[in-house]
């Protein structure tokens, strides 16, 4: 029997939008880290993994009900992502751009050893959030638990924007990523907001990694791999730039998808790196991002 | 009501301010003149804590303040409007003057800042009007005001600025210099640093001159003008037109 080749096409969609839903809330921790220190934290994957792996413990071994679990799973990363930054970036006075970059690839490293050490090497699942029965329409089918990612998402999008417009905590972030010294001398204690950038960063991390856990399994090394990813849809997008963050997210996803689907599926984890590599050489500036800005930037 | 003693400060391994003295009293207008490189904005940027104290004492309400962090400083009442206006390009007009007032925001206080809002907005009626733009959009002119209007936003009471007038028309200039005659008239206290001494020891009550980052000279604003060596090295009139 022939499945069309649309509904297929659109098959490959569907899936592509919500794997491209969690790059670009990765792409978004990414972000506002940048915007924060101006590096970028090569730990942010591992937040996402800790999300799932943390989820998984307090639902499967100490039977907490998911809507707890997810709150107390999203505090316990935020928590870690300060302590992270208190203890690896916060004593680092003066260190360059570079230093604390290559400081949060130790990071990154320290973490997911310290997971492979808790949760061993095999994969865990968690449970969907509601039904496993897809959803179909024109021919292709969505699961539930595909909509409670796109949701989060959404969500998560909208209350940052709410929290970076109109709250003075947010305004004051921005207001260190637009001109530090300025921050300084209205009052604001720039090393504070990044503590804060680094647990608003980790929350978003476990909010993903809780959400992509039930379709997309998770060990101690899945965060590499995510966070590569969303590396690439962050720089796509341009970086520090949320909005071009999700579009590029969707972008990668998609290609990913419909490249793994129509070509081969060996090829799925070369096409964010392609995409990269491309963006790299034609428009480093992304696809929403400031050319004069970039031009400002020190390394 | 700022006393400064012996203050001494480095740029990297260069001494800039090698042991400074000045005092500023309350509702005075005290200038800083000078050429280029002399140390003028080291001094603001140490008093505002951005650079840190070597030695030597600076003290504010008597209180000893060299070593406090810059929002630490904002909080005992100093306010500093930097070289090069600094603001916030990336943000709205409103949001640059709501951060202004961040050092001494709280729940309660928000009536008492949206008062200061509107005393500030009346100070610079053109804030008003380009409240919602980016305040990178902004002209040179308008920058400026907003960077004074920011620093007015945290109610210091003692307020520095640095080169108000660094790259404007004319006209702006005068503009600006009567924003500091007005703030003379709310009382407020302020340490000027211009590179257009003629104007600033016309507006001023007190000034000093900095050489290599010492006080050459100190007195009122009346003397200094009078005075042959700063009218030949400041006021630009030459040996000639002096001598006559």
């Amino acid at each position: 029997m022939g499945i069309s080749i649309w509904s297929q096409i659109l098959q490959y969609l569907v899936t592509g939008v919500s794997i491209g839903s969690i790059y670009g809330m990765v792409a978004i921790g990414f972000n506002i880290i940048y915007n924060a220190t101006g590096i970028i934290n090569f730990a942010q994957g591992e937040f996402v993994m800790l999300g799932g792996m943390i989820m998984v413990t307090l639902t499967a071994a100490f039977g907490a009900p998911v809507i707890v679990a997810f709150f107390l799973t999203v505090a316990i990363v935020a928590l870690i992502g300060g302590l992270f930054e208190r203890l690896a970036i916060y004593p680092l006075k003066n260190a360059g751009v570079l230093s604390l970059i290559i400081v949060t690839i130790g990071g990154s490293i320290v973490l997911k050893g310290v997971a492979m050490f808790v949760w061993g090497k095999e994969s865990y699942a968690l449970p969907h959030f509601s039904s496993e029965e897809p959803i179909p329409i024109l021919g292709a089918s969505i699961l539930p638990q595909t909509l409670w990612i796109l949701g989060a998402m959404l969500l998560t999008v909208v209350l940052l924007t709410l929290f970076f417009r109109f709250t003075l905590i947010g305004r004051a972030m921005r207001a260190c990523s637009s001109n530090r010294t300025a921050a300084y001398l209205v009052g604001i204690d720039a090393r504070q907001m990044v503590c804060l950038s680094f647990i608003l960063s980790a929350a978003i991390g476990a909010v993903a990694g809780i959400i992509i856990t039930p379709i997309a399994l998770v060990d101690y090394n899945r965060g590499f791999l995510l966070a590569l990813k969303g590396f690439s849809a962050a720089v796509l997008g341009g970086l520090g730039n949320s909005a071009g963050a999700v579009i590029a997210g969707f972008l990668i996803g998609i290609l990913e998808s419909l490249g793994a689907g129509l070509v081969s599926s060996g090829y799925k984890d070369a096409i964010a790196l392609i995409v990269l590599l491309v963006i790299l050489f034609v428009r480093p500036s992304g696809i929403l991002g400031d050319k004069e800005a970039l031009k400002h930037r020190s390394f | 009501m700022l006393r400064i003693a012996n203050l001494v400060s480095c740029i990297g391994r260069v001494e800039i301010l090698k042991g400074v003295s000045l005092h500023v009293q309350e509702k005075e207008i005290v200038t800083l003149i000078g050429g280029n490189g002399a140390g003028k904005s080291t001094l603001l940027n140490t008093i505002a804590g951005l650079i840190p104290a070597r030695a030597g004492r600076i003290e504010f309400m008597d209180r000893e303040i060299s070593r406090l962090s810059p929002p630490r400083i904002v909080r005992q009442g100093i306010a500093l409007v930097p070289e090069g206006r600094q603001i916030f390009s990336s943000m709205s007009v409103a949001d640059n003057l709501l951060l202004g007032s961040y050092s001494t925001y709280s729940r309660s206080m928000k009536p008492e800042i949206e008062a200061r809002l509107e005393s500030v907005m009346e100070l610079f009626p053109i804030l008003r009007r380009r409240s919602k733009q980016l305040a990178g959009a902004l002209s040179g002119g308008e920058q400026q005001m907003l960077a004074i209007a920011r620093a007015l936003m945290s109610d210091p009471k003692l307020i520095l600025l640095d080169e108000p007038s660094m790259g404007l028309a004319p006209r702006i200039v005068e503009e600006i210099f009567q924003t500091i005659e007005e703030l003379r008239r709310r009382s407020m206290t302020v340490l000027l640093i211009e590179q257009n001494a003629r104007m600033a020891l016309d507006l001023a009550d007190r000034g000093y001159v900095v050489e290599t980052g010492q006080i050459v000279m100190e007195g009122d604003c009346e003397d200094l003008k009078r005075n042959r060596e700063i009218e030949r090295a400041y006021l630009g009139k030459a040996y000639q037109e002096i001598w006559e």
